[in-house]
């Protein structure tokens, strides 16, 4: 029985259309349902749904054989996994965004406020700047607004929520996708089903 | 005296203790005492050897920075001199101190492992890739050894001129993420086709037969694959698989990687390798070779999970004679029981068996 963890919402569930394409069909999984396991005995898989960034807290201890994570997550708390596969869905990009007038001073120390503060620490010291992260977990875009900050790193997808509070998008650190990752223990004792469903969406990413 | 009929009950990890160091010592490794505590000198210079780079440290009686020992290997390569033509095998199990990344919280880690330093060559290689496969298949039926070679993989990188680049094309190998490694060939054109060759070792999924074959084919450092090709023909293929997702530091390690797993474990739970660089280094000319075991992390897949708390519970209440009582549970414990004897049977102790010498209540005496 191969442990499948799926990022709970709408990028959850269009991943587990190509899971179902591959073979590991669970048809239960969609109905509308507060239950958090799904077992299929005849596809041989049991998936549930977590917090999207919990997804490699469950595949690194072994709770999940395999699993679907942000890039963003990944990167963020960097697990000891392995990334299989980059699954081309879910795709955004990791910004620096400030309010549209924002001109920055390179002679003091820049305020960032993020939900990602290792890749905002690891992005800023590649260029050598010195920054102070203000940690956030929610309504990032509000920190600028307010002058509690100068600049945010966060996800943008389409550049809504930064233009209704008018802040744009000044750097592009990094784009996202959601990537298949697995478990290194599991990969050694369930390597031909891990390697099946790699190939086969493999095969659906190329296509 | 102990009762020489008293069963020994020993947890999980310590009857894996016992069982590796007969290991080790049947190969003439011989058991090595540490101090748990090491100057930090020690430690500041090869912090990136550590697993985790955060030491804790105290200051002891004369000023001196010390640290908690968070690593055996750094220590026993210090006290072991260089001999010409020979080499010192040593074995050991010890606690080490470590300061948990994420949460920076303080660990505790029970140790086993070994190291075999001096003038090591394909014999002792081979030998102590056998035993890392033997500690596996002590501890569980169902483990595998992985085995890599930095040699193998060094001359791919050799065609990549920025080390920036090189660093994440090995980063991106030990998480198994070919298209990472193939995305940099945008980056770097002219290290095309070392990228190509490493994203291939990366994707590497086959038998150790294919495996090989497909390396001879890609023209792979010549010396290292017989090394390879030498060592896993004495290991058991059901165990022993040539994985190069297993990479370790290149500062230190020029030589086979090894990485453990067993089954029911999410992490692996040995590892190790050819450290030669770590002694030239500190200023050495012997090379060395070792392994570790992390016995913490067998604690879950080991636990003791027995029916009963103790075999028989003997009742006895203010009127008894006590010789008459601790004679009985004496008698008790050489047929082999344990017995535990009570006045009151506490709430959720779970027994086999219950006797009452209660004379008062009436009890029976079975």
């Amino acid at each position: 029985m191969l442990n499948i963890a799926l990022p709970k919402g709408r990028l959850g569930e269009k991943v587990y259309t190509m899971f179902d394409k591959a073979g590991f069909r669970c048809p239960d999984i969609l109905s509308d349902s507060r239950k958090l396991v799904f077992e299929s005995i005849s596809s041989g898989v049991r998936y549930f749904w977590v917090k999207p960034s919990d997804v490699t807290v469950y595949v690194e201890r072994g709770a999940a054989d395999i699993g679907v994570a942000g890039k963003d997550i990944i990167d963020e708390y960097t697990p000891d996994i392995y990334e299989l596969l980059d699954l081309k869905v879910g795709k955004c990009r990791m910004c620096v965004a400030a309010k549209k007038d924002f001109r920055e001073n390179p002679d003091v120390t820049l305020r960032v406020a993020t939900k990602f503060s290792t890749i905002a620490r690891r992005y800023y010291s590649s260029i050598g700047r010195e920054i102070d992260i203000i940690p956030l977990n929610g309504s990032i875009e509000l920190a600028p607004v307010l002058g509690m900050s100068d600049v945010i790193v966060d996800i943008v997808e389409t550049g809504t929520t930064l233009k209704e509070n008018g802040l744009e998008v000044f750097q592009t650190i990094m784009p996202i996708s959601a990537r298949l990752i697995s478990n290194k223990a599991a990969f050694e004792f369930k390597k031909d089903e891990i390697l099946k469903i790699q190939n086969r969406m493999s095969a659906m990413v190329e296509a | 005296m102990p009762d020489m009929n008293t069963k020994i009950e020993l947890k999980g990890e310590e009857k894996v203790i016992m069982a590796l160091r007969s290991l080790y010592t049947s190969y003439g490794y011989r058991p090595y005492k540490m101090s748990r505590f090491e100057e930090y000198d020690l430690y500041a210079g090869n912090k990136d050897f550590l697993v985790s780079g955060n030491v804790i440290t105290f200051t002891d009686t004369d000023g001196k920075l010390m640290a908690l020992k968070p690593d055996v290997t750094l220590s026993i390569v210090r006290s072991v001199r260089d001999v010409r033509n020979s080499v010192s095998r040593i074995c050991y199990d010890e606690n080490v101190y470590r300061v948990s990344d994420r949460s920076g919280t303080f660990r505790e880690i029970m140790q086993a492992g070994l190291e075999c330093i001096g003038d090591v060559g394909l014999l002792e290689l081979a030998e102590v890739a056998v035993l890392a496969q033997k500690s596996l298949t002590t501890i569980s039926e169902k483990s595998v050894l992985t085995i890599s070679h930095m040699g193998i993989i060094e001359a791919f990188l050799k065609g990549i001129s920025s080390s920036e680049i090189a660093e994440e094309a090995i980063s991106a190998l030990s998480s198994r993420n070919t298209q990472a490694i193939l995305s940099l060939q945008q980056k770097a054109p002219e290290a095309s086709d070392s990228l190509e060759s490493l994203a291939h070792l990366c994707s590497m999924t086959g038998s150790n037969k294919e495996v090989l074959a497909e390396l001879e084919t890609m023209g792979a450092d010549s010396t290292s694959l017989k090394e390879l090709k030498t060592v896993v023909s004495l290991l058991d293929p059901k165990v022993a698989r040539i994985d190069f997702t297993a990479v370790g530091g290149m500062k230190y390690y020029n030589g086979m990687v090894f990485r453990g797993y067993v089954e029911g474990v999410p992490a692996a739970v040995l590892s190790g390798g050819q450290y030669d660089r770590l002694l030239q280094r500190m200023g050495r000319k012997s090379r060395a070779v070792g392994f570790a075991v992390y016995l913490d992390a067998l604690e879950r897949l080991l636990e003791d999970r027995r029916e009963f708390d103790v075999d028989v519970v003997l009742l006895y209440d203010a009127s008894a004679d006590i010789a008459q009582v601790l004679k009985r549970a004496r008698a008790l414990r050489e047929g082999g029981m344990s017995v535990m004897v009570l006045r009151q049977v506490p709430e959720g102790l779970r027994y086999r068996d219950l006797v009452d010498l209660g004379t008062k209540r009436g009890g029976r005496d079975a």
